[in-house]
């Protein structure tokens, strides 16, 4: 079982003939550019920065004689399609933070960074340490809301030690990640929003009184 | 069973825990949900615990989501293929000044995509020529006025040699992109476009050999 290998694949990565490999290459490209142009787009930005990703994508698949491709012939139990855009994104994301920094595109609010980076750091357990000069500046933040959010931090990784690997998972893109339930039912593969949701409800069930022992109250920060 | 599917090292920038991380083929899985119950518990395990790859996961599956289909042509096997080069057939893409709208894809975005588009014919160097450095000029056929190109010189490894973005149909690679050039090796150049509807066009990869002095 597995996806129907696609013959330029094999024409591509095991010929001999320079020419067929180039003309697999070339039909591979015209088949699939607009996917990997999606995946360039998909981290936003102008036409310039999109272009420059697309041929960054293209030429990563190209490099070091197809390794990635070679790397999906190993084992093909997804289509083509999704693992290259699997992989387009992930070169675009490797990118995105050698340039800006390990936040995601369009996820952390400017004004958060900070503190977020900050949070992070006290819940990660590695232990980095913490530069006072980059303590976000107080004096017109709130206070009581930070100290909330590292509080809240705290008690949430203490909880989610305890939890199944899966529904740590699903905290964590729900809290650490902010996605929308109906999305996370899309990335765990849940058979529908509704199984998310319940399934998040019952997790604040099981865990509610160790939560408020901890001081949160919601799922709503 | 699959080989090397979950945990492998790879070399990720600053990822902000361990060093390993699930691969391509096993996210690809995980998103396909074919993973075993037991590969998929250990994968699930590592994105809890691990921002970066939940971040692969987030965008992987986004785009998932909203992707086109794959533009299907006919199936080219290597004796077409020789055909249809001549012909100067190929997939093209054009770029446009104006900024694209990104992240969402609407139907109207994804129907343009799959609008089938006037083919970009290359001009020269003719697929599979031998060519005299100092004469060497990359040329192709408008496709409509107004559009930006993007043209790039690679070496058989997929190393970026040159590349270089015009308005015109005819563009010299500079002297110091010349100099990088070997007698009797191959090379690749393309031409690529995008329009402003969000229409993707290439030339794809044309060969060409430095002929010997």
């Amino acid at each position: 079982m597995g996806a129907a290998p696609d013959p330029r694949l094999a024409v591509l990565l095991e010929s001999s003939d320079p020419i067929a490999r180039e003309e697999a290459w070339a039909g591979l490209i015209r088949e699939y550019s607009p996917l990997l142009l999606h995946a360039a787009r998909s981290l936003g930005g102008d036409r310039d920065a999109v272009m420059d990703r697309y041929t960054f994508i293209l030429e990563s698949l190209r490099s070091d004689d197809f390794r990635r491709l070679r790397a999906y012939t190993v084992d093909r139990r997804t289509k083509l399609s999704t693992w290259l855009i699997v992989v387009s994104t992930r070169l675009c994301l490797d990118e995105y933070r050698r340039r800006y920094g390990r936040s995601r595109p369009g996820k952390a609010e400017p004004e958060d960074a900070g503190l977020r980076q900050q949070r992070k750091a006290l819940v990660d357990l590695a232990g980095a340490e913490i530069d006072p000069t980059d303590l976000p500046d107080t004096r017109f933040g709130d206070p009581d809301r930070q100290l909330r959010e590292h509080e809240l931090a705290g008690a949430l990784q203490q909880v989610l030690a305890t939890l199944e690997p899966r529904d740590r998972l699903l905290l964590r893109l729900r809290f650490e990640d902010g996605l929308s339930v109906p999305r996370i039912a899309e990335v765990m593969g849940f058979p529908s929003p509704f199984h998310a949701y319940r399934r998040l409800t019952q997790l604040f069930g099981e865990l509610r009184p160790g939560l408020r022992a901890r001081g949160v109250e919601d799922s709503v920060v | 069973m699959a080989p090397h599917l979950t945990i492998q090292k790879l070399d990720m920038p600053d990822s902000s825990t361990p060093s390993v991380h699930p691969t391509d083929e096993a996210v690809a899985a995980y998103l396909e949900a074919v993973l075993s119950p037991a590969e998929r518990t250990q994968v699930d395990a590592h994105f809890g615990d691990c921002e970066y790859c939940r971040s692969r996961l987030i965008l992987a599956s986004q785009a998932l989501e909203t992707a086109p289909a794959p533009r299907r042509s006919r199936r080219i096997f290597p004796v077409a293929a020789g055909l249809l080069a001549a012909a100067g057939l190929a997939g093209v893409l054009l770029l446009s000044r104006t900024s694209v709208q990104p992240q969402s894809s609407s139907p109207q975005i994804r129907a343009a995509e799959e609008t089938s588009l006037p083919p970009l014919r290359t001009l020269g160097p003719l697929r599979g020529t031998a060519v005299d450095p100092g004469n060497l000029r990359f040329m192709w056929a408008s496709i409509s006025p107004d559009v930006l190109y993007q043209v790039t010189l690679s070496a058989a490894d997929g190393r970026v040699l040159w590349t270089e973005r015009t308005s015109d149909t005819v563009i010299t690679p500079p002297a110091t992109a010349l100099r990088r050039l070997q007698a009797g090796q191959p090379y690749f150049w393309r031409v690529d476009a995008l329009l402003a509807n969000l229409q993707s066009v290439t030339s794809g990869d044309q060969r060409f050999e430095v002929a010997p002095p």
